[in-house]
């Protein structure tokens, strides 16, 4: 696997974001774009 | 007859409520209630519940060849006493390797990001094949 994570700290929890794929450099880092991108979009509050 | 600038006008409104609807669908949005975050996952990623009991939800993509990509996010209990705030990447890491003692990890990169405009610690990793069956 190749992976990526992101740590967020919120009410006493430690929050991981995992963006991983199989082991594929060139589609880790394609796909890792489209991920990313959607990672960014994560929020705290309703 | 119905004058041309009124039937642009109505072609444009009805372009506006397709490209709305279309957005909607595409949107692919998770929201948890109980964790209280919302996240859009990529546009056709099968979203999943996981067997993993700290890994709230994930998001699945298998493409032609076969090949897998994911997204997790999974929640820990912290400590009372812990101070996020002065948490680094190398901390991070440290801590995946103490949680996954058995897998081969090495690190490719490491910094700092913003979600949001607000700063996270991300150490990236390579964690070799074996992991496959371990993540959730």
């Amino acid at each position: 696997m190749l992976s990526k994570h992101f740590h967020l700290a919120k009410n006493g929890k430690l929050y991981r974001i995992t963006a991983a794929t199989d082991r594929d450099a060139q589609f880790f880092r394609d796909q890792l774009v489209i991920m990313e991108e959607s990672i960014h979009t994560f929020a705290f509050g309703l | 007859m119905i004058r041309q600038p009124r039937l642009i006008v109505l072609l444009l409104f009805a372009l506006f409520l397709f490209e709305s609807a279309s957005a909607q669908v595409n949107k692919n949005v998770y929201v948890d209630r109980r964790h209280e975050f919302s996240i859009a996952f990529p546009s056709g990623w099968e979203i999943k519940k996981s067997q993993n009991p700290e890994t709230v939800i994930k998001a699945v993509y298998r493409d032609p060849q076969g090949r897998l990509a994911y997204i997790a996010i999974a929640a820990y209990e912290l400590p009372k006493a812990f101070d996020f705030s002065t948490v680094t990447a190398d901390d991070m890491f440290k801590v995946l390797l103490e949680e996954l003692p058995d897998i081969e990890i090495a690190r490719l990169d490491h910094g700092e990001t913003k979600i949001r405009r607000r700063p996270r610690c991300f150490p990236n990793i390579f964690i070799s094949q074996k992991m496959a069956s371990c993540t959730g």
